[in-house]
């Protein structure tokens, strides 16, 4: 372990007594490590642990508030100064050092004093690390070790990157050379070995292979969401279409088939009777065959509106002959073949004319009506002046009769004076039926 | 960073056990040379008392990126868990897991497995990631929960 680390960062400490949770960052759980705070949100992190957090996600790792290295700064003296003198084991405790001092001398204790802080051979004769309590006794063994492999007593410097005559087999075993051989003919080998040139690539192909997988692994969790995804859109997609049954279709068929449904069927007789309301645009179309010509021109008001009627009758119940007169209003039948929003549109336009037929036959209704009533009252007064006519006859003849006091039994009987006259008798008779109207003047003439 | 890993996830192995809800085991997975392998651990968490899935201890494997704890772990059922919220690969889908939406560094283990613990019993119906748990959970609660239990019993500790 080196100063220059132990100083900051990577050194892990081992606090002697359980350090307030305040004081813990919250990314590494350790007691803050040059302790640093937030200008936007003030919390408080080790610097390196905030830096690598932000760098990974600008957010603040505690309330995720957006967050830039701009806004972090050294936290106040006072929380540095809390956790820089907890108190820490040395390092080397495992090792056996039990020194105990506050974190932020724990670098000079173990630079300076550590029995047991593990140094690098004064000598540099070896890649050892020494602690500095036996730095005193150390010495190099290896001086007096014997080769296992070529029994030498004392190996020089020959030996220093291991027995020349130990078998080896080549570097680029793994990519395929058999090569095995003693240690001091690898030189020669590589040199000749085939896959020596090759080095750079097979070291590229394996980076490459690695990225490969790596991304490979991500494509496969993608895909088996994305799989998901497209699981759930085709259900609903399936849902859609039964739906819709008879009018899901796609696109391309959907856009031209209000004008070819309605071309088609008119010659077969299918096509609506009142077809001019349920398609405004068939009517335009010069060459179209009406098969009902007649319904729509001059005598609509006459033909499409009788006084009573069928209301409902599918066109191909109708007969096919063209000069029949039509007895009744039909409707278009559902037109499976159109889009959605065409068969809405054809029945509203089925509705509005239905309207439009109810509206007239109330109107007609009332005409009836009306003109029924003028002539009631008309019958009325010619009756009432009828009446009139006869009694006043009937009480002349009284009048003439009683001075002379003959007929006197047949006076008070008006049936006996009505039978002796004819006319009055043709009138009387036909007064029940009320068929034709008295015309007063020739009752009034008598 | 590789650093802040392990020193997090040591401490979060300390914490651990010093302290941690009843019925839960976490433990980082033992390489096959018997060292410990601190970015991968080994998690069971029980179902809770008084739903379908008490009784059972449902296996989970954690892996730490080296981004931890910027990035989340990530959590696998092994084996895949019967759930609306768990890929059929055995993941589980939770918005405290996904580093785009309610992932933090500040959530600990602890609170983590508590949350899929959580979970379990109440089903996220609008984020699903199975379709045969969810269907069903949509459809038919009465078969779901069957075969939740069922699933309870197979998973009973030994």
């Amino acid at each position: 372990m080196t100063s220059s680390s132990s100083s900051s960062f990577s050194l892990s400490y081992s606090y002697v007594e359980a350090v307030n949770p305040n004081l813990l960052c919250c990314i590494c759980r350790t007691p803050f490590n040059v302790p640093a705070t937030t200008k936007s949100c003030s919390h408080t992190f080790c610097w390196e642990c905030i830096c690598s957090a932000i760098a990974v996600l600008p957010q603040c790792p505690i309330d995720r508030s957006p967050l830039s290295l701009e806004d972090v700064s050294l936290a106040s003296p006072i929380v540095r100064h809390m956790v820089s003198e907890l108190p820490v084991y040395c390092t080397h405790r495992s090792l056996g050092c039990d020194h105990q001092c506050e974190r932020q001398l724990l670098e000079h204790h173990l630079k300076d004093e550590c029995l047991y802080e593990p140094l690098p051979c004064p000598e540099r004769k070896c890649d050892q690390f020494i602690k500095r309590k036996d730095l005193k006794s150390h010495s190099h063994p290896d001086d007096h070790q014997s080769c296992t492999t070529c029994d030498l007593k004392f190996p020089d410097a020959s030996h220093a990157s291991g027995c020349p005559d130990a078998q080896v087999s080549c570097e680029h075993q793994p990519h395929g050379c058999r090569w095995t051989g003693r240690q001091a003919d690898r030189p020669d080998h590589l040199e000749r070995c085939p896959y020596e040139p090759l080095k750079e690539f097979f070291l590229m192909n394996s980076k490459r292979i690695t990225a490969l997988e790596a991304e490979n692994q991500r494509l496969k969790d993608r895909l088996e969401e994305l799989a998901f995804v497209f699981d759930r859109s085709r259900h609903d997609v399936h849902a859609m279409k039964y739906l819709l049954h008879p009018w899901f279709k796609l696109p391309a068929n959907a856009s031209h088939n209000p004008t070819t449904s309605s071309s088609t069927s008119s010659p077969t007789g299918t096509m609506p009777l009142n077809g001019t309301d349920f398609f405004p645009h068939s009517s335009s179309q010069p060459d179209e065959h009406d098969p009902f010509p007649e319904i729509f021109e001059g005598e609509t008001q006459h033909t499409l509106f009788p006084p009573h009627r069928i209301p409902f009758q599918y066109p191909h119940l109708l007969p096919p002959d063209h000069t029949a007169p039509p007895t009744s209003i039909s409707v278009a039948p559902l037109d499976l073949d159109g889009t959605l929003e065409h068969t809405f549109t054809s029945l509203r336009d089925s509705v509005v004319v239905l309207a439009k037929t109810v509206e007239h036959t109330g109107r007609r209704h009332d005409i009836a009506l009306t003109t029924e009533n003028v002539r009631v009252a008309e019958e009325l007064a010619g009756v009432k002046a009828a009446v009139r006519g006869i009694r006043q006859q009937v009480h002349r003849i009284m009048m003439e009769r009683v001075p002379g006091n003959e007929m006197g039994d047949k006076r008070m009987d008006p049936d006996m004076m009505v039978s002796g006259n004819p006319y009055l008798r043709s009138v009387l008779g036909s007064y029940p039926a009320l068929t034709k109207s008295i015309p007063t003047t020739s009752v009034t003439k008598l | 960073m590789a650093g802040i890993c392990r020193t997090r996830l040591a401490e979060e192995r300390k914490q651990w056990r010093k302290d941690h809800p009843f019925g839960f085991y976490a433990k980082p997975a033992k390489a096959a040379d018997g060292s410990m392998n601190l970015m991968e651990w080994e998690v069971g968490i029980p179902g809770k008392d008084n739903t379908s899935w008490a009784g059972g201890v449902y296996k989970l494997t954690m892996s730490f990126p080296e981004d931890y704890p910027s990035k989340p772990p990530k959590c696998k059922f092994t084996p895949p868990l019967f759930h609306p919220n768990v890929y059929p690969s055995g993941t589980v889908c939770l918005s405290i897991l996904d580093e785009e939406k309610s992932w933090k560094p500040a959530i600990t283990i602890k609170q983590i497995l508590l949350g899929i613990q959580d979970l379990l019993n109440d089903p996220n119906v609008n984020d699903p990631a199975q379709s045969d748990a969810y269907t069903m959970f949509k459809n038919d609660k009465v078969a779901y929960d069957r075969r939740i239990r069922a699933q309870a019993r197979e998973n009973i500790p030994k």
